[in-house]
């Protein structure tokens, strides 16, 4: 990194952030991403736990060990030293599958809505590319946008009982694929998912990883039971490429 | 049987260690103990690793019926323990016997106890954690609260442990009127008002609201102004954050503290004093004093200063003479004898 396009602060007596931006931008978010690879492998004495968010990284550390200062300077003396293309993550995209407009589900307010019908609503949700900036909230839940479109529609007034569980939902150019508890919600509920975000028995309980490209595909009842069968026996691994997938499914 | 039962759970006990600390990227809130000090020193008392997993019991304790010989400690609140019906020292190590039972007599100060069982719990890890995720139902029993019924076993018991006459340390008194937290200005502190600075840090203070728990402290008072409003891109959150919504009121985080969150923090309490916090009760008096870096982390390193040398007493200025254990129709009586010449 040849400028410091970044600041550090402290977070009370045991934690610093790193801020790259103040806006969700996937630049930043892949700086951010990078940069805290980069600093887990530098394995800084002391520091207990490095995690990503929209555009800042936090690094939570032992004050026993190491103190504020300590720590600004290592990170200065470590980004000196740093490549971008030394803890770059390669791309990739994550297809999930979505069995969109069952009953209950929102889909049709949101058609109405963006002034579209509701198969146009399913085409730009399989077409546009969305991006996982971040996990958090609850186990696994991921923050996904959409740099290029998605739908405009705002979150609801009042939450609401999702219809189902696992189910996928939009609001404001993000979309978000819930959890396998039945919850409350402000989003918009289009579809659901017959794979599951979080699952603490799999040896990657995260379905989702920050910095990757995620691609929706649509699935019928009978496809949906099968991916369903598999989840739940914990065989199904999702399809991950290394390219920008074309539409999966264009007669759909 | 190495074992314990629960008979009646209390208001909310649950099985807590130092939490999960590198989960938070995938959504995981560290949790662990909300008094990590406290549960800290009941394990010293009974030779386990500082870490070792305890129970967390809040305001109304439990009642516990022991199926083995066992070495307890209680610390934190003062819940006024009783075994048997005599009550017990806090802060000491207590040798308990089968079919005694540890039940608690009423809150006297503070609002969190600790028992610590020597050799620690044998129950589930997730995660490199046995603490209860309350708010995710993650570890513990089922990742719930304890509740009747419930048999926990014990990893290794004890049934006597040596010098067990200088297992004691000094008892805290926890403040139930009015608490000053020292804090460290907070990264969106230019968020606010030079009026919402005032506020926050005035002499008149916040009051506790019953909206407490494990994951968090709501404060009522004098709302703090922010100079436009209270939302952030959000960002990582930390234990002791406090961030201020665009009601003004401040909301204090604690063990089961969201990952992520998108109010303006305005300050965090430093690490020395997150066992005042942990030990309010609704209604007490929360004042702010801000302090430097440098301040926190000497308050933190004398501490934990102070921690390590607790267990000198009974680990290096042991008494001349001998401890035993004699069995009379089955129940055993711990002994001490030492000469004490002519």
């Amino acid at each position: 990194m040849s400028q410091m396009d970044f600041r550090i602060l402290p977070v009370g007596d045991s934690a610093a952030f790193i801020i790259f931006g103040d806006k969700v931008d996937v630049a930043a978010n892949k700086r951010a991403n990078g940069f805290a690879e980069g600093l887990k492998r530098a394995g800084i004495p002391g520091v207990q736990s490095i995690n990503t968010a929209y555009a800042s990284v936090l690094v939570c550390y032992n004050p026993e060990i190491i103190d504020y200062e300590g720590l600004y300077n290592r990170i200065l003396a470590w980004v000196n030293t740093y490549k971008m293309s030394e803890s770059g993550i390669e791309e990739e995209w994550i297809c999930i599958p979505v069995l969109y407009g069952l009953k209950g589900s929102h889909i049709e307010t949101v058609a109405e809505y963006e002034g579209m019908t509701v198969k146009e609503v399913v085409m730009r949700h399989i077409t546009s590319d969305y991006y996982v900036f971040m996990l958090g909230f609850s186990p696994g839940m991921a923050y996904i946008g959409s740099p290029d479109g998605g739908f405009t529609i705002p979150r609801m007034k009042n939450p609401t009982l999702r219809p189902f569980t696992q189910p996928v939902s939009v609001c404001a150019n993000q979309t978000m694929v819930g959890s396998g508890k039945v919850g409350m919600g402000g989003w918009h509920v289009i579809g659901r998912t017959p794979v599951c975000v979080f699952d603490i028995n799999r040896k990657n309980p995260c379905l989702f990883r920050p910095g990757q490209w995620v691609r929706f595909y649509p699935v019928d009842q009978q496809k949906f039971d099968e991916i369903s069968a598999l989840t739940a026996a914990g065989k199904y691994k999702p399809r991950i490429l290394n390219h920008r997938p074309i539409v999966l499914n264009k007669n759909y | 049987m190495n074992t314990m039962t629960i008979l009646q759970p209390g208001l909310l006990t649950t099985i807590q260690d130092e939490g999960r600390k590198g989960n938070q990227g995938i959504g995981i809130s560290p949790g662990g103990s909300m008094d990590m000090e406290s549960a800290y020193i009941a394990n010293l008392l009974v030779d386990n690793d500082p870490g070792e997993a305890v129970l967390e019991i809040t305001i109304v304790g439990p009642v516990i019926e022991f199926h083995c010989a066992q070495v307890i400690a209680i610390t934190g609140a003062d819940l006024s323990p009783v075994l048997d019906g005599k009550p017990v020292r806090c802060y000491a190590a207590l040798a308990v016997y089968p079919g005694q039972r540890l039940s608690f007599g009423g809150r006297k100060n503070g609002c969190r106890s600790y028992i610590a069982f020597a050799g620690g719990l044998d129950t589930p890890v997730v995660l490199d954690s046995r603490s209860t995720l309350l708010r995710n139902a993650i570890g513990g029993i089922e990742g719930r609260p304890l509740k009747k019924g419930d048999c926990l076993k014990f990893a290794n018991p004890r049934n006597i442990l040596p010098n067990m006459a200088l297992r004691y340390v000094e008892l805290p008194e926890w403040q139930d009127e009015a608490i000053t937290l020292r804090v460290i200005g907070g990264p969106e502190e230019d968020r606010f008002s030079e009026d919402g600075i005032r506020t926050f840090y005035s002499e008149r203070g916040f009051t506790l609201s019953n909206q407490c728990d494990r994951q968090g402290y709501r404060l009522e008072g004098e709302p703090v102004g922010h100079k436009n409003d209270g939302d952030i891109l959000s960002n990582g959150i930390v234990r002791g954050a406090i961030q201020v919504p665009n009601n003004g009121l401040p909301i204090i985080l604690m063990a089961e503290h969201q990952t992520i969150g998108g109010y303006a923090k305005i300050a965090v309490v430093i690490t020395a004093d997150f066992p005042l916090a942990a030990q309010c009760m609704p209604g007490i008096k929360v004042c702010f004093k801000r302090v430097t870096l440098e301040e926190a982390r000497n308050a933190f390193l004398q501490r934990r200063k102070k921690l390590r040398r607790l267990s000198r007493r009974w680990k290096e200025e042991a008494e001349d003479g001998k401890e035993y254990t004699v069995t009379v129709n089955g129940v055993p009586f711990y002994m001490f004898v030492k000469e004490v010449g002519k």
